[in-house]
């Protein structure tokens, strides 16, 4: 039910202003105007974050560059201080007080760049990037806003992709080997977010899985195509500890963390074992040999295979756990990767073009039915969530 | 008290801006100026702009010039103390090592470090942090010959001061061009 829901019904009549706000409490309603305002002002400090960083970038060569660093400081230290007037002082537009931290956090790196350019230095770019993530680290936490949380994991996730890539790093993966240090960081994501669950900062949890389960997927999600890590020179070359030592802080965060989930005990461990050997396999990923040895004229490989059994399983493991925790985005990111995992397996069993189009008429004519299926499943499911939130929250 | 601290991580944030730029300009003003010969290309970096790559005829050091000689190839990130003096307009390699050591009096000591292509068997590759001159934009793919004015304070960080495009301003130079 939508707020605007229950004022319709007022404005016909039909309930009274007691109910109204009785109803509005109850479900924990809020304005849809609000959302759409909070939304607003985030867009707009982000379009003014890049669009300064453009204005640097382009480098006006006849501004002073003292100038240059007095405004870049100066509308820094004027976004968060705005900022903190607006949420702290006056606490009447906390939305738009937190935009404005947003942007001065966005503008310390505009900030940095300046810098940088203003006096030629030249770096390892993932410095710039590390740099930006410590100083704006501890904001979230003391803001308490979620945006800076959420700027905070994008910064440490961007450093990490610079840094995995960099030439002379000391976590250095070659070219698609990448992808699972990526997918890795997106576990440890979501354990980071179950061990937030319960603390004081309980409302920075949903962010942090939601963020860690789509980069688990998205990063994963190749391993289940064909030829993927294939066997060539320097493919699986690079840093030896960094998969395995990662998947140790994912296994320690999730044994940690998933005592917080509502699930009941039996789910509970499954899950976290779930997380811990899914962590481990994308681990063994990178050591197993990975020899195309078998299928049709030997062109598959068993990481890929692997994959996709194990993508399936997960996602099926998913649906379970979003059901039981009443999370339709679980739910849906499942049932999409199913789709995803099974076309990417049919695509990969064929290989000429003979074949190819036969596959490509059969698996469109399958998924077309299979699509429905899914929606179908999707909905049932959906509104089994629905049905045991509203049941829940009638009983309390 | 959250106040405080909220205060105190914005004045870090300043305090590492400004200690740059503190430190840039000291090097600006105090450091030793010399001229060394470049080679452009213009890439383009997303947050800072336009840039010309510069490759300096010092940035392969033969190693024969290496006091005490290189048994070995040196890996990459290794730090490499270098002298140069002036050789007619520019400033040329006399000496370089892998520890500090006492210049001579017309030379001026910069440090550097190997860079990753360190590959070459009779010469070691070095970056000195000059590698990347910042433009306005459009104006990174400039006809003529481009030196460097660097300056080098006690430290050996050098850094750069002015470029110049046939002898004038980079900046200057650039804009008569793209008209």
């Amino acid at each position: 039910m939508k707020f605007a829901d229950v004022q319709k019904l007022r404005e016909a009549g039909l309930i009274s202003d007691e109910q109204k706000q009785k109803i509005v409490e109850h479900f924990k309603l809020q304005e849809e105007s609000n959302r759409f305002l909070v939304i607003i002002s985030f867009v707009g400090a982000l379009l003014v974050a890049s669009g300064i960083a453009l204005l640097i970038a382009a480098n006006w060569e006849e501004i002073p560059r003292g100038v240059k660093r007095a405004v870049g400081f100066a509308l820094m230290l004027g976004a968060h201080g705005f900022g903190w007037w607006l949420r702290g002082i006056l606490g009447k537009y906390p939305k738009s007080g937190e935009a404005l931290h947003l942007l001065g956090s966005c503008l310390f790196l505009a900030n940095i760049a300046l810098v940088g350019q203003i006096y030629h230095l030249s770096s390892r770019p993932p410095n710039a990037i590390l740099l930006w993530w410590a100083g704006i680290a501890a904001l979230p936490w003391l803001l308490r806003s979620k945006a800076q949380h959420l700027l905070t994991l994008i910064a440490f996730g961007v450093w990490f992709g610079f840094e995995v890539n960099q030439e002379d790093s000391l976590i250095r993966l070659h070219d698609e080997c990448q992808v699972l240090a990526y997918s890795l960081l997106g576990l440890v994501y979501v354990g980071f977010g179950y061990a937030l669950r319960g603390s004081a900062f309980a409302n920075f949890a949903r962010v942090t899985e939601r963020l860690g389960l789509l980069l688990f997927f998205v990063f994963v999600y190749p391993l289940t195509w064909q030829g993927f890590l294939d066997d060539y020179p320097d493919a699986v070359t690079g840093s030896y500890w960094i998969l395995p030592a990662m998947a140790v802080v994912v296994i320690a965060l999730v044994a940690f963390g998933t005592r917080k989930l509502e699930l009941d005990r039996q789910w509970r461990w499954t899950w976290g074992l779930t997380l811990a050997a899914t962590a481990g396999l994308v681990v063994l990923s990178f050591y197993v040999p990975h020899e195309r040895i078998w299928g049709w004229n030997n062109n598959l490989s068993p990481v890929n295979a692997f994959a996709a059994l194990g993508l399936f399983v997960f996602c099926l493991l998913q649906i379970q756990v979003g059901l039981q925790e009443r999370s339709a985005f679980l739910v849906n990111v499942g049932v999409v990767f199913i789709a995803l995992d099974i076309i990417a397996s049919y695509i990969g069993l064929f290989g000429t073009m003979a074949r190819t189009g036969l596959m490509f008429v059969v698996s469109g004519v399958f998924l077309l039915a299979f699509g429905v299926y899914l929606e179908k499943k999707r909905r049932v499911l959906l509104k089994q969530i629905k049905t045991a939130k509203i049941g829940t929250e009638t009983h309390t | 008290m959250r106040l405080k601290l909220f205060v105190l991580v914005l004045a870090l944030q300043l305090a590492w801006l400004l200690g740059t730029v503190a430190t840039q300009e000291t090097a600006l003003v105090r450091g030793q100026v010399i001229r060394l010969e470049t080679q452009p290309v213009d890439p383009r970096d997303l947050l800072r702009g336009d840039y010309l790559v510069l490759n300096y005829k010092i940035s392969n050091v033969p190693k024969s010039l290496f006091t005490p000689p290189l048994a070995e190839n040196l890996p990459s990130g290794e730090t490499v103390w270098v002298a140069v003096s002036p050789h007619g307009e520019f400033y040329e390699i006399v000496r370089a090592s892998r520890e500090r050591f006492e210049p001579a009096a017309d030379a001026v000591l910069i440090k550097a470090q190997t860079s990753w292509n360190n590959r070459r068997s009779d010469a070691v590759s070095l970056q000195y942090g000059l590698e990347q001159y910042f433009v306005r934009e459009r104006t990174g793919n400039p006809r003529g010959k481009i030196t460097v004015e660097a300056v080098v304070p006690s430290s050996g960080r050098a850094s750069i001061k002015q470029v110049f495009l046939d002898g004038r301003p980079y900046a200057e130079a650039m804009k008569e061009q793209t008209q």
